[in-house]
């Protein structure tokens, strides 16, 4: 889509101009690039990964503990969660390499819980239940000079940004690359994929990587957001909210988990104070985008336009064809 | 990958003749496969020859597809050897056969319907080219080469018109041909054609059988092909095994095939 990243623009620049403070735009555009790193497993490549949040929560305390040892700058910082995630998936990938389907997802669904109590178990290093606190926000350094101070909320929400905007920008990339191509392939049609020449559990391999790579990279913004790592950053929860904003956001574009992301955190943030269930009005939307609007809340949308666009575009042959005739 | 140089078969006559001094590109020695404790090929041995067209018939259910499905790698063998241009090719993977010039077609066609004509032929050269697959920083539409070539292949199996449309909205003879575009995407050296005029009008099988020809004759890619259409079948083939109940029973040129006494009773029913 043309307008894909002048949309994108457009709802970051909404988001962070129309809420009162710093601290939603930041968490909405941290959870976007997990949401866009789970979405190259799942809109792209069909896998349905329910272990991201051992990619996120992994990154954040490795993020945590490598700030707390080393005076490393926050892009460095950013970078090594990164990293952190992407090991973590290539770890997942070989273990979960034969399996498919609804065993694929209960595989990862159980690496995950895996993950969750390895956290809970090394308190030594994660703090446990206490979460892994006092941690400094590191600014973006260059041999030790401060080149941008993210002290400050608003600074350290330009710096989210900037990454989500890279990730976005690497996504589009990637859908319309040879690589992105055969990740497609893959969740199209497997079997013929193979039969092609494709080596595809080295595909597979690739995707889970990239997969990590974004969501440690969201992990590592994560903790440096909260100066805090909490352990619901590695349970299920985090894991679950990624697939349903997501999927409520549409799969089929980058703009979908963009969207999905905004949307679960701004109700999140609007509604839990006023109903403490307001997490089902998310279930009823994932049920309806589910059972209805299969594309999610923005191919709704884009198809409206299409269609308007389809219905112009008709009239204009038409009436060139009378022309002529 | 290149296809290794083939020397060009004379004419079909003489490459009916056949016999001691032959060229087999595939061969194939006890062949078994096993579901559970059924046998669906037991022990078979089938020979192509370089550049023939070689028909496998039977009835429903007499293993055909499985025999293809073994000899391309799709299923395990239970037993056997498959040599293939001079080496031994049964444990070698599917997607390593591909570019060893293996390719195939299927019986119930198997494509990316969702994505353009096209896009389906540019994603089958495209496995060809190895390790730049993985490339995520360039865009695949701009790869001109691979595009040109797509085309030149949709010309070639009369699909130039519809490259554009999602391959789920073609006719049923159509997407039958996308299906050979797709298997001669690699440059086979052997080329499986799993009942490739199934279903087809007229008009198409004609097309299909003066494709199947041109691509032996100019390209010199052996053909192994399951196939319903008897009069196709004793037209273009150069040699045809007989399966029943998963063993071979006959196997032969056609004329010998045509008057096989076994075959008859088992087949033709007479």
């Amino acid at each position: 889509m043309r307008w894909s990243f002048p949309i994108l623009l457009a709802t970051m620049g909404a988001l962070a101009w129309l809420s009162a403070s710093s601290s939603l735009p930041t968490e909405i555009f941290i959870f976007a690039i997990a949401a866009l790193g789970f979405n190259v497993l799942y809109g792209m490549t069909g896998l349905l990964s329910f272990g991201q949040s051992v990619f996120f929560g992994g990154a954040a305390y490795c993020c945590g503990l490598l700030g707390m040892a080393y005076p490393l700058g926050a892009p460095m910082l950013t970078l090594a969660g990164g990293l952190t995630g992407l090991l973590v998936a290539l770890f997942f990938s070989l273990i979960s390499l034969r399996s498919r389907g609804i065993y694929f997802v209960m595989l990862t669904l159980a690496l995950g819980q895996v993950g969750y109590f390895l956290a809970l178990t090394f308190k030594e290093y994660t703090g446990g239940e206490n979460g892994l606190s006092g941690l400094a926000r590191p600014d973006v350094t260059v041999f030790g000079r401060v080149l941008f101070e993210l002290q400050s909320p608003a600074s350290f929400m330009g710096y989210c940004a900037a990454v989500l905007i890279l990730a976005f920008l690497f996504v589009e990339m990637l859908s319309r690359s040879p690589l992105g191509s055969v990740l497609t392939a893959l969740r199209l049609n497997e079997a013929r994929t193979e039969v092609l020449g494709y080596r595809t559990r080295w595909f597979r391999l690739a995707a889970f990587s990239i997969s990590g790579f974004m969501t440690g990279v969201a992990g590592a913004l994560y903790a440096m957001f909260l100066r805090f790592v909490p352990l619901n950053t590695i349970d299920f929860e985090t894991a679950e909210k990624l697939v349903i904003m997501t999927i409520i956001g549409g799969v089929g574009s980058s703009l979908g988990p963009v969207v999905g992301a905004a949307l679960f955190l701004l109700a999140a943030d609007l509604l839990s104070p006023i109903w403490p269930r307001w997490l089902m009005i998310m279930g009823v939307l994932l049920v309806l985008v589910v059972m209805v609007f299969k594309g999610g809340v923005v191919d709704l949308a884009l198809a409206r336009i299409r269609q308007r666009r389809g219905a112009a575009r008709d009239g204009a042959l038409r009436a060139a064809g009378e022309d002529a005739a | 990958m290149s296809a290794p140089a083939r020397p060009k078969p004379e004419s079909p006559g003489a490459r009916r003749e056949g016999g001691p001094a032959s060229d087999p590109i595939l061969e194939a020695r006890g062949i078994s496969v096993r579901f559970g404790g059924f046998k669906a090929v037991n022990d078979v041995d089938i020979t192509v020859e370089r550049g023939a067209i070689h028909a496998i018939l039977g009835p429903n259910g007499a293993g055909k597809t499985t025999l293809f499905n073994a000899l391309s790698g799709l299923v395990p063998l239970a037993g056997g050897t498959i040599r293939f241009d001079g080496r031994q090719i049964e444990s070698v993977p599917v997607s390593r056969r591909a570019h060893l010039g293996f390719a195939r077609s299927f019986q119930i066609s198997n494509l990316y319907g969702d994505l353009p004509v096209r896009e389906n032929v540019r994603l089958a050269l495209q496995a060809m080219r190895g390790a730049r697959a993985f490339d995520f920083l360039s865009f695949t539409a701009r790869q001109a080469d691979l595009l040109g070539k797509a085309d030149r292949l949709l010309q070639e199996v009369a699909l130039a018109g519809k490259a554009g449309s999602p391959a789920a909205e073609l006719s049923h003879g159509e997407q039958r041909r996308l299906e050979i575009a797709l298997a001669l995407a690699g440059d086979p050296s052997i080329l499986f054609l799993d009942e490739p005029t199934a279903g087809m009008g007229i008009d198409d099988i004609a097309f299909t059988k003066q494709l199947i020809l041109d691509l032996v004759a100019r390209k010199g890619v052996s053909v192994v092909l399951i196939e319903h259409n008897m009069p196709l079948v004793m037209d273009i083939s150069d040699r045809i095994t007989v399966l029943q109940q998963g063993e071979k029973i006959a196997e032969g040129d056609p004329q010998a095939i045509r008057a096989d006494p076994v075959v008859r009773m088992a087949y033709l029913g007479e």
